[in-house]
């Protein structure tokens, strides 16, 4: 491993030219322009002849052309985060839908209900649980196999956790199934077994499914992990469910954000060894003055007890939410703060604090830029 | 008229969401989101129709804090924070020392923020509790929340008549101190002087916090019957109604009309006057969804 080893968390923006093809939305001007401008700078010209003259039919992509158009974004994305620096990469899920409908689209038993409010005007599209969980295929083989032939680099491949999963669906079958009369015991008991069979039967099979397949970095997305502080202690069992043997070839790591952290520690422990790096969301609650004084780095508060644990902590450095590019002397404060509590520069990796799927790629792209920069400046000046 | 409200803030249906996903993505129009917010409401109030004190569904707030910012000078809006358990996310707001309503902008933002369907309807006057107000807030104090609600609340009295429900899942998530509760007694004894006042309480066991909401001069209390057993209600205080969340907005399971009128019986044999409503905001639900257990509870009054 490095030091300070830098990863993207998950998601990237899709291109335009992505969205509407597979939505069958007519193309414009400006989105070939924008697939040509991005294959210039990315070096890929030569071999993007292919997906501009799909793109050049503008409208009515058959089922093969809109495969090849997700494989070129695909391809884009990986690069683009090749090109920026970073040591593990990825394609930020361009062969998904996001983080939480790819899965479950590809889970027998769910059934979509309607949009929900995230917050704002943003929304996603919520599943219930109707039947019994069923894998229908492993679903990030196929996405894993087509980053493996871009890159030379480590990849690492996200998965949306089971208690995620679990908690951001309804659920109408598992609480037919318990009898209980107390409603709301009832409802707790069908979120247990809800989770616990998701870990077994749809995360576990696809995390061995990657390890076999020759994944060497996964990531398991947790970001509901917290929501309710009732249900901790299920949520570390699933983990353990979900990870079984595979923690001793494979590297583990959890992501989870906007959340309560404090929340965890009491559970921590359990999961030591078997989950190796634990990334939290930090940038966002930091303010953007150069400095490593502890009210500039007000974000990073939460280390006081982290250190304690044994875990590589995945550091965010890069607020995912605004267009504000993070200077380097910002990185570089926001990692040396961690590193004069956590000391050890092979303990840190840095990170976003989360996917940057709502920036745009010219801002994502600066941002990553920076952060790798910054990275460099911060083990210059411990000396490596 | 049915005793039933129309709590918290309220989906929208799907084509208004298609198209703000739209809007955002450069695809539609302003003027198409605008038509589509229409629908909207006709449909709230068509929902409500049966119904003495109507809500417009808060279908203009991104959260119970947001509209705050518009009204109180030089608020700043924050990052996200999570609301309680749920996977809704909340701006924290964060306050000028110096507390001051924007004068010239308080008539178009009632308007704009407490719709009604006529000038003769009556309105269900959803607030954040001041102990919510805090929770989401930076660099206030709980006194100058309610000093500056209550200068608020009669801008939105002067031109809305009905029935203040302030949504509190705070009051059942931490211990409230002895100063806290001095200074709720007196807000809510002086709001209560001007209209009916309803505190809501949710995402929580109501043990700890009952005695101290009977203490105070409110008309009624919501309670959240999804977390919280009937039999837990010993005594009820006989001035009060209840206001009964029973069908659940956070999941998509359909109550049978069987597990409903169990809890309901229960009730009536402990409390004269009882609303329904959900056990929360229906904001958790899909559109669809919410119709249909808002009908449940309508059916039932």
């Amino acid at each position: 491993m490095k030091p300070f080893l830098t990863h993207e968390i998950g998601s990237l923006a899709k291109p335009n030219w992505r969205i509407k093809a597979i939505k069958n939305e007519k193309l414009d001007e400006e989105d070939l322009k924008e697939a040509i401008k991005w294959a210039e700078f990315l070096n890929l010209k030569k071999e993007s002849e292919k997906l501009f003259s799909i793109l050049n039919k503008r409208i009515n992509f058959t089922k093969e052309e809109k495969k090849e158009i997700i494989y070129f974004s695909s391809l884009f994305a990986t690069k683009l985060i090749e090109k920026a620096g970073l040591d593990l990469v990825y394609d930020g899920e361009q062969h998904r839908v996001e983080m939480y409908e790819y899965p479950v689209k590809n889970i027998e038993g769910f059934e979509f209900k309607g949009y929900v409010r995230s917050f704002d005007n943003k929304f996603f599209k919520k599943a219930a649980c109707i039947n019994l969980p069923k894998l229908k295929n492993f679903y990030h083989l196929e996405e894993f196999k087509t980053i493996s032939s871009f890159t030379k680099k480590p990849i690492k491949i996200p998965l949306t956790g089971a208690y995620t999963i679990m908690d951001w669906s309804f659920d109408e079958y598992y609480i037919k199934n318990i009898y209980e009369e107390n409603f709301y015991k009832r409802k707790k008991l069908a979120r247990e077994k809800f989770l616990y069979d998701l870990a077994e039967t749809i995360i576990y099979p696809n995390l061995k499914k990657l390890k076999e397949e020759g994944a060497k970095f996964l990531q398991i997305d947790e970001p509901a992990a917290t929501s309710k502080s009732d249900e901790i202690e299920i949520f570390i069992n699933s983990l353990l469910k979900s990870i079984k043997e595979l923690y001793k070839d494979t590297f583990f790591s959890i992501h989870i954000c906007f959340s309560d952290y404090k929340l965890l520690f009491p559970f921590l422990e359990k999961i030591q060894g078997i989950v190796k790096e634990i990334h939290f969301e930090y940038a966002n609650r930091d303010t953007k003055e150069i400095g490593r004084d502890k009210e500039k780095r007000i974000g990073y508060k939460i280390l006081d007890d982290l250190k304690n644990f044994d875990f590589i902590i995945g550091l965010g450095v890069i607020d995912v939410h605004t267009d504000f590019i993070e200077p380097k002397e910002l990185i570089r404060d926001r990692i040396l703060y961690a590193y004069e509590k956590i000391k050890d520069p092979y303990k840190i990796f840095v990170a976003p604090d989360c996917g940057l799927r709502t920036r745009k790629w010219e801002i994502a792209y600066e941002k990553l830029k920076n952060m790798v920069e910054g990275k460099e400046i911060a083990l210059k000046e411990i000396g490596f | 008229m049915k005793k039933v409200f129309l709590n918290g803030i309220y989906p929208y249906d799907e084509n208004l969401i298609l198209k703000l996903i739209d809007f955002e993505k450069g695809r539609t129009s302003y003027e198409k989101i605008q038509e589509e917010f229409r629908k909207n409401y006709d449909l709230i109030w068509e929902l409500q129709k049966d119904i003495e004190y109507k809500s417009d569904g808060l279908l203009s707030w991104h959260d119970l804090l947001r509209p705050f910012s518009e009204i109180i000078e030089n608020t700043k809006v924050l990052g996200l924070k999570r609301y309680f358990e749920t996977n809704f996310f909340y701006r924290k707001l964060f306050f000028d020392k110096k507390l001051k309503i924007k004068e010239n902008k308080i008539n178009e933002w009632i308007e704009n923020y407490f719709k009604i369907p006529d000038e003769n309807s009556k309105r269900i006057i959803i607030l954040p509790s001041p102990l919510l107000f805090l929770e989401f807030s930076e660099n206030i104090k709980l006194k100058s929340i309610c000093e500056i609600m209550e200068e608020i609340i009669d801008a939105i009295l002067s031109k809305r008549k009905g029935i203040l429900f302030f949504e509190d899942p705070v009051i059942l998530k931490r211990e409230i101190l002895k100063e806290e509760k001095d200074i709720l007694r007196k807000f809510y004894k002086k709001i209560s002087s001007k209209t009916e006042v309803i505190v809501q309480t949710y995402f929580g066991k109501i043990d700890k916090a009952i005695n101290f909401l009977f203490s105070l001069d409110i008309k009624g209390i919501g309670i959240d019957f999804i977390r919280n057993e009937v039999e837990k209600i010993k005594s009820w205080d006989k001035d009060k109604i209840l206001v009964a969340g029973i069908v659940d907005c956070e999941n998509s399971y359909i109550e049978k009309k069987e597990e409903i009128e169990n809890i309901l019986n229960k009730l009536r044999e402990k409390v004269e006057e009882i609303y329904l409503s959900g056990n929360c905001d229906f904001v958790f639900l899909p559109r669809k969804i919410a119709d249909e257990k808002f009908k449940i509870i309508k059916n039932l009054a």
